[in-house]
Parts: structure tokens; sequence; C-alpha cells
């Protein structure tokens, strides 16, 4: 998580962390970008160990990146916060291979 | 086609040329092409009485680049490799020292932190922090990682702070040095001017003029640092890069590559008209020049030291290259000399290829005439012209053009420098390396992929799309091409690569247009010619013609793209001048009815 919130930071957004009950991270991240002024979000599961990333306007079930939480490392969760604040500011994204 | 008395065209197709013109690897395409145009008239190549083939006249064009300057960096003085988020702002001059030593640092200078990969942020800002309240004055940092904002977020005073320099090992410790971040969206303003470097460093008016060409790099980006190292310096180095001998029919000239085109082409000028040019060995124009030379030896049976490259067109152009001595992949425009060469041979026997092609087709072939003489025949179609008429022949080897006067009279001339030398040119100055994707860019109009769902093209219009477009799209210039859109990764604005490609088909095409038109036209005044058709490949591309046509506008010439037959477009020329002059021959061949000709790309 605070991985994800550094990769953010360091792109100058502003972010918001909140807890809220565990469901599947593309439903949570899509909850998230429904709340966000800046209509992106991210989903943290705790119970899939997943991660995801999405736009508000993205059509359900269809999350920009998903990565595996037990299996990524630091620099990619690093990443998937970049490239919400690119997204948000219109530039390229970063791999996240 | 159909003939009954005179020539009616019924059907015509076009295939990409297989292998090199007027060799036995034609056939593949021919049958292909034939194939095509016979398919709707429900007939078979047997089914033919004649097939026509042109008189080949290949000439063989390729291109190579010499690199003439790079840029060195001595001694680690500067970094300027503008990372896209610095941290803080303002400018700071200090002592460089590792962080590790910061706690033993003496109280009485100011310093510049440098802070390696190892050290966490968080780590880093807590020792900064510590270091300030012991009263170590810390007036800037330099970071390895991209961790300016998140470091600068944690300390107690505001300082400018320039990251993702990745040779930090390299960079002097215990030296002066200055660090300037500018706002977002402005670039620096002290460390660009050497006026201002000389206050900081405390520099005389020799020492000053010894770092204007890091002033000059250092122009233009948000962050900059500068390390008053005793021998440091930034320079731009001449690459030799071998010499050409220019032989003319009574003058000879030799010049050297890293002189730069413009000195080249002079040169030629002045030994004009061309015999031959010559290459030094050993160089990538040198090796260029054996390649072409080698192949035309090949296809018309000679030794290579009989062949001779006939003409050559120099282009001024950059290529991006890493800096040597660069402590964060600083890249510079290196200057680069493009060039391409040609070789043409006035025929080649066609009968070989002839007699293979009659064996597939099971049809008799004919040799019809001469290519330049059939397409100017054939370019006569175009609704809306006369004579004096020039063709100009836009290819990707050559620019080729032949003149028809009221006379009959037909001249032609084959030029170095066409569509593959716009080609290089793109990929050179974009820095791709990919021959490819530089084709992609010549031929199609660029897009900015502006949200997920929609895209802004070129001409400002935008395109929202139902599904959402592939992340690794968003944010970046793509290229529209009919099979998709392709990103590309360079991080210049569309603008930019606009103007490349622009420039790269004004440089190769207007000036060959101008230089073969003179060549041939009536006393060499292009004034004297009535109208200028164009064909072949680059005949069709969306900026190459117009160009053309503004570039002819002041010789009051009628300037445009073939309309072959009023339907063909720039295309079949060659085919159409066959069929015509068969045609009116007709008598001379057993009673002449089915035709057909090969489409030539």
């Amino acid at each position: 998580m605070w991985a994800i919130l550094c990769g953010l930071e360091e792109e100058g957004i502003p972010a918001e962390l909140r807890n809220v009950p565990e469901g599947p991270a593309e439903a949570l991240a899509k909850q998230a970008a429904d709340g966000s002024p800046l209509a992106v979000g991210i989903g943290v599961s705790g119970i899939e160990k997943v991660v995801a990333l999405r736009l508000r306007e993205l059509p359900s079930g269809r999350p920009l990146f998903e990565l595996a939480a037990e299996t990524c490392s630091i620099e990619q969760l690093r990443r998937v916060g970049a490239n919400a604040a690119r997204l948000v500011k219109g530039d390229p994204l970063a791999h996240l291979e | 086609m159909l003939a009954d008395g005179e020539a009616r065209f019924v059907s015509s197709s076009i295939v990409a040329t297989t292998g090199i013109k007027g060799t036995a690897g034609n056939v593949v395409g021919i049958v292909d092409a034939l194939n095509h145009a016979l398919e709707p008239l429900a007939l078979r190549s047997s089914d033919l009485r004649a097939v026509l083939l042109n008189e080949a006249t290949p000439v063989i064009g390729d291109v190579a680049m010499e690199t003439i300057t790079e840029t060195v960096i001595t001694e680690s003085a500067m970094i300027g490799h503008n990372p896209s988020t610095p941290g803080g702002q303002g400018l700071a001059l200090g002592v460089t020292i590792r962080l590790e030593s910061l706690e033993d640092a003496p109280r009485n200078n100011a310093y510049i932190v440098i802070i390696p990969g190892e050290a966490d942020f968080e780590k880093a800002a807590r020792l900064l922090n510590r270091g300030i309240s012991n009263e170590v004055r810390i007036t800037g940092a330099i970071v390895q990682k991209d961790d300016a904002v998140l470091i600068h977020n944690r300390l107690d005073r505001p300082m400018p702070i320039v990251d993702e320099v990745e040779e930090i090992g390299r960079v002097p410790v215990g030296m002066l040095a200055a660090v300037e971040v500018a706002a977002p969206g402005r670039s620096v303003e002290k460390l660009c001017n050497p006026y201002d470097i000389a206050t900081l460093f405390a520099l005389d008016p020799e020492q000053t003029r010894q770092v204007v060409p890091i002033a000059r790099a250092l122009t233009g980006t948000r962050s900059a640092v500068v390390i008053r190292t005793p021998l440091g310096d930034i320079q731009t180095r001449r690459i030799p890069a071998g010499r050409l001998r220019l032989i003319g029919s009574r003058r000879e000239a030799d010049v050297r590559v890293e002189e730069g085109a413009e000195a080249i082409m002079a040169q030629a000028g002045k030994v004009a008209p061309l015999l031959e040019i010559q290459a030094e060995r050993g160089t990538h124009v040198g090796g260029m020049f054996e390649h072409v030379r080698t192949v035309m030896a090949d296809l018309t049976d000679q030794a290579v030291s009989a062949i001779r490259v006939q003409d050559i067109l120099a282009v001024d152009t950059f290529k991006p290259q890493r800096v040597i001595g660069g402590l964060a992949g600083e890249f510079s425009l290196g200057n680069a000399v493009g060039l391409a060469a040609m070789v043409e041979t006035d025929r080649i026997p066609m009968r070989r290829l002839a007699s293979l092609l009659e064996e597939e087709i099971k049809a008799p072939v004919l040799i019809g005439g001469v290519e330049a003489e059939m397409a100017i025949r054939g370019a006569l179609t175009t609704p809306g012209i006369k004579a004096p008429l020039a063709i100009l022949d836009l290819g990707g080897g050559s620019t080729d053009a032949s003149v028809i006067n009221v006379a009959g009279e037909i001249r032609s001339v084959h030029l170095a420098g066409a569509g593959d030398m716009v080609t290089l040119l793109i990929d050179s100055e974009l820095g791709l390396g990919d021959r490819g994707l530089a084709e992609s860019i010549k031929h199609y109009p660029l897009a900015k992929v502006e949200t997920l769902f929609s895209l802004r093209h070129e001409d400002g219009s935008v395109q929202f799309f139902h599904e959402p477009l592939h992340p690794r799209l968003f944010g970046r210039v793509v290229v529209v091409t009919y099979e998709g859109l392709v990103p590309l990764q360079t991080r210049e604005p569309l603008a930019k690569i606009a103007a490349v490609r622009r420039q790269a088909k004004q440089k190769v095409f207007v000036r060959n247009a101008l230089r073969a038109l003179e060549r041939v036209a009536p006393a060499g005044n292009i004034r004297l010619l009535s109208s200028v058709v164009l064909v072949g490949g680059s005949a069709l591309d969306f900026e190459i013609p117009r160009k053309i046509t503004d570039a002819l506008i002041d010789y009051a010439v009628v300037t445009g793209r073939a309309n072959v037959r009023g339907v063909e477009g720039p295309r079949n020329a060659v085919a159409t001048g066959l069929v015509l002059a068969y045609a009116e021959a007709k008598n001379r061949l057993r009673g002449g009815e089915e035709l057909s000709a090969q489409g030539r790309p």
C-alpha cells in the first residue's frame, strides 16, 4: 500500500487512503474511482491479494491494471501509483512487467 | 486489355515488385499481377496472345549515414538530463558531500548532498533533517533514484533536488557545485548563463569562456547541476568520417564527409557534370558504395571495378546520441550527414526474364520498348497535359525525370535520393533505430492520445472510441496507420515529430525535383516546361506532391499527380505506354487482339 502511495507522491498527485469493507479488488477500485474527484481509483484487496487500477469511465470488470500483490515487487507497486498519477496528468504510462 | 483495331483497356492490376527490376526474381510478381488482372475477365494467362515487357533500366540506389560530431563531458562537470519530477525550487551552491559523511562535516561550508540508491528516501530525509538541526548548512541534493519529491516533502527546509542520476558514484566529491531547479513549466535561469556561472564560482574571463558550452547545453532544461572540476568541460568533437572523391569530366575534387552536406554538394556542383564518385573504404558510406556497385555488377554480369557510382545526394541531419561521460544518460543531437548514392545502367538483356516468364505462363512474351519512353506515353494519357512534358518519378531508391519535347524527343536522368532517404532521415533524427517505424511515420499522419477514449489528430480534430484504448497508447503520440495505432516511445511532442517528417521530405524530394528537372528541361530552364506530372509511390504521399507543386509555382509550371487514362492516378504509366505503343505498331504482329502488360509499381 505504502509503495503505491510513494509512486503517487513522487508524481505530485494527491491521494486519499480509505479502509472499506472487503471485496474484490476490481470492485474496490471502481468504488474508489467513483468517489474520486480525479476519477481514478486503486483497489487493494487483502483477501485476493490483488491490486487493481481503474478510471471511472471504464466498463465494469475491466480494470486497467491488475497485479497479484504477493508476487509483485515494490518497484511494480510504486509504478502502479505512478501510473495512476499519470492517468490524471495525461502522461504516458510506465511498464509494469 | 483488349484490342480490336485500337487499344481498349478492360483490366489492370498492380503488385509490389519482386526482386530487382529486370531479373528472374520478377517472374513471381508478374504472374501475380497477371492473375489479378485476368480474374475479372475469367481468362487465364495461356489465353493471351502476347505479354509485353519494357526494357528495364534498373537503377540501384542506397543510403547511409555518417555521424560527424559527438559530445563529451569531461571530469563530470555537469548534469543536464532533465528528469521529469525534480524536488523543490531555486538555486543552491555548496560543496558536494556523501550522505554518510554528513555527520562529521565541517560546519564552515555549505553542502550539496549526494544520495545513492541504497538510501531509501525516508532515511535520506531523516539524515538531512538531522544535519540541518545540527547546523550543517545543506543547500541542495543530488539523488540517484526517482525520489526527489518524496525526499523534499519530508524536509524541514525547502531546497532544490535533482534526481534520476544513474551514475551517482561518479559525481565528484568535495567539489564546489551549483544545483538549480525551476518552477513547473519553466527552465533554469542561472546555470544556462555563463556570467551567472562565473558569479557563482568566481571565475575569471578565461574560465568563463570555457563554461560557455556547459551553459548552452543546460539551456531549456527545468533542472541542472554544474560541478567545478578543474578540467571539467563539455565538448563537441568532430569525428573523422572519410573522404569522397568527386570526378567530373574536366575537374576532380576531394571532400571530407565531416565538412557537411552543403560542402559536399557545393563541391559536386563545381566539378559537374559528374562522371563518378568514389568513397573511402572502411566507412559507412564506403560500405554503401561497395554494396550498390556489387548489386549492379551481379545484375549486369560485370566486374565490380567496372561499375561507377554516378550521383549522390548529401543532406545535413542529426542523430541523437548518448553524451560520453554523462552522469545521467544524457542525450545530445550529434551532427550527421545522410548520403544517397546511385548506380544506373543503360539497359539489361531482358531475354532471360522473357523466356522464364513464357515458360511460366504459356503465352508469348515480347520486349515492348524502353522504360522512359513507355512511361511518358502512359503519362500523356493524363487529361489536361501537353508537351513539353516532364515526368518526375518519385521512387524508393532514386528520383527520375524524363522529358518529351514538342518534336517527340525524350531525355531522362536518374538521381540519387528518394523515398528510402526520407525514411533514413526520419529514423535518424528521431533516434528510432527502426526503419519500419520510420516508414510508417513517413506515410501516415500522427495523433496524440489524450484520454483512454479519445485522441486528437494532427489537424486538431478529435476522434472518440467506444472501446477504451490500450494503456500502452495512453498519453502517447501515435502513428495512425491503416492497420491500427502505433505508439511512439519518444518524448518529443507531436509538432516536433511532424516537423521532422516534413523537413525530410523537403530536403530530399523538393531538392531532387528541382535538380532533376533542371537536367532535362529544354535549355536547362524549368520555365520552358508546360506540364510536370508526378508518378511513382511517393507521388501518392499525403504531403510530397504539394511540396513539389509549391516549389515549382515560381517556374509557372502546371504540376500534379498523373492520372493515367483518367483512372489510374500516378500508377500504370509504363504498362499503359506499352499497350499503346504495341497497338500503334500492331500491323507488324500477327492480327494482335488480346494484349496484356505487366503492372509497374
